[in-house]
């Protein structure tokens, strides 16, 4: 499985920090790949619309985050407007984000 | 209510000066200020003008809404659910959880610099109560206003400390609200990058007046505190320098720029929001400098009743911003601060026509 995932939005526009990452799962250990592809089927990612939430009026400094999935044949990419709804989809988001910060080295 | 259309208005004197004139002058400057207000456009004035019509009406009595501040900190546990479980009530004693009470002391900042500079009663003028959460996220490096309430995370305390840690950021989103309530400028392109400039001007200037600098004094900086040591730069923004405030291996340089030469094309952040406010940051910084004393004084005034004016509109670009507030500079000051304004945003390469 192939994860892209992008963050953007927030309260300053940082270049380094927005920058996509990508995962390759089976590259991962074995513990982490079950883990992240769980969550990826917890999100149940490929049955969300394309944009999941919406900016409430007045709202400003949120987060906007783009992920990206390839499984197979199966591809899906939704762009998530915080704070969302769906815990699953709060639990992807920051394990993704977690995963994001470790790439950068931080 | 917050839908109706703004009517155009027909008066010249801000509506905390009529409430002022109609509670304490005569009998004949009342009635004309009564007569003012009753064309406002927004409920609040509404009210304080059927309280006016009342005999015996007093200043006390003018405000239609409670004033004080009621507020309420929330803590999200570092789970994503808002608001959270409450933390701390208005009135309550420091919890010793040092987030929420920079949170409850930084709304009270804010809801004080309105209340005293701008007659300003809360984000609605009209005393609604302050909600914020704390603890927001696992490591959450942002803050953001959704539409309701404020909302903190802790940082990664890595790269960043807590975003309560700086009374600008708090102010910042705070005037959201405010802008929300207003204006509701379009949170994209120019019209979101003024949405962006408003906050910090006036979370700079919550700051400012908690501290009681003068604009010489002021480091106009935009979440001073917020980075640890790790990284090379002092803040999120520079509104005296905008693009210097950092410039790191990690986050990058900062891309803001401070003339329309300079301005950024992209579709991310909403169309660089945070990325351009700096020109209209800076315009207000170069305005700022040239009244000196203190900032909230005039250009503070000018930018707060352009902020108000029925005929800025929720699409406004740089120029029509920048226009309205020449013409508020003129009606609340006069030629030579109409000037001033004019030549600022000349520098930031704003024509106003």
């Amino acid at each position: 499985m192939r994860i892209r995932f992008q963050s953007e939005g927030g309260i300053a526009a940082f270049p380094g920090l927005n920058k996509p990452i990508e995962v390759h799962t089976e590259q991962l250990s074995a513990d982490q790949r079950a883990e992240l592809e769980g969550l990826v089927n917890g999100a149940d990612v490929f049955n969300q619309p394309e944009v999941v939430g919406s900016a409430a009026p007045g709202a400003a400094d949120y987060r906007v985050y783009t992920v990206s999935v390839q499984d197979g044949a199966r591809q899906h990419t939704l762009r998530v407007i915080e704070p969302a709804a769906d815990p699953n989809l709060r639990r992807l988001i920051e394990r993704l984000r977690t995963l994001a910060r470790s790439q950068r080295g931080t | 209510m917050k839908s109706m259309p703004h009517r155009p208005l027909y008066c010249i004197l801000p509506p905390h000066i009529l409430r002022s004139i109609a509670a304490n002058g005569t009998q004949a400057q009342r009635s004309a200020a009564v007569r003012s207000l009753s064309v406002d456009h927004t409920i609040r004035l509404s009210r304080a003008t059927h309280q006016l019509l009342q005999a015996g009406v007093r200043r006390a009595t003018v405000a239609a809404a409670p004033v004080g501040k009621r507020r309420t900190i929330y803590t999200a546990s570092n789970e994503e659910a808002l608001p959270g479980a409450v933390t701390r009530l208005e009135g309550a004693p420091a919890t010793g959880d040092l987030a929420a009470d920079e949170a409850y002391d930084g709304l009270g900042s804010t809801f004080d610099f309105y209340w005293d500079v701008f007659d300003r009663n809360s984000i609605d003028d009209e005393g609604l109560p302050l909600d914020a959460t704390v603890h927001y996220g696992s490591a959450y490096d942002n803050a953001f206003w959704n539409g309701q309430q404020m909302v903190f995370g802790d940082g990664d305390q890595d790269v960043f400390n807590r975003f309560t840690i700086s009374l600008d950021v708090i102010g910042h989103e705070l005037t959201h609200g405010v802008t929300g309530d207003e204006v509701n400028l379009v949170y994209t392109g120019e019209s979101g990058a003024l949405n962006e400039s408003v906050s910090d001007v006036f979370g700079s200037l919550v700051k400012q007046y908690a501290l009681k600098q003068t604009a010489t004094d002021a480091d106009w900086l935009i979440g001073a505190g917020l980075f640890t040591d790790k990284v090379q730069g002092v803040a999120l923004r520079s509104m005296k320098a905008p693009g210097t405030a950092y410039d790191d291996p990690l986050l990058g340089k900062d891309p803001q720029p401070a003339n329309m030469s300079g301005y950024v094309h992209t579709t991310e952040d909403n169309g660089g929001v945070h990325i351009n406010s700096g020109i209209p940051n800076h315009a207000f910084f170069i305005v700022a400098s040239q009244f000196g004393s203190y900032a909230w004084e005039k250009a503070g005034r000018i930018w707060y009743e352009t902020l108000r004016d029925p005929r800025l509109r929720p699409t406004a670009s740089f120029r029509q911003f920048a226009g309205r507030t020449v013409r508020q500079a003129s009606q609340l000051f006069g030629p030579a601060e109409a000037q001033a304004v004019l030549q600022a945003w000349r520098e930031v390469g704003v024509k106003v026509s």
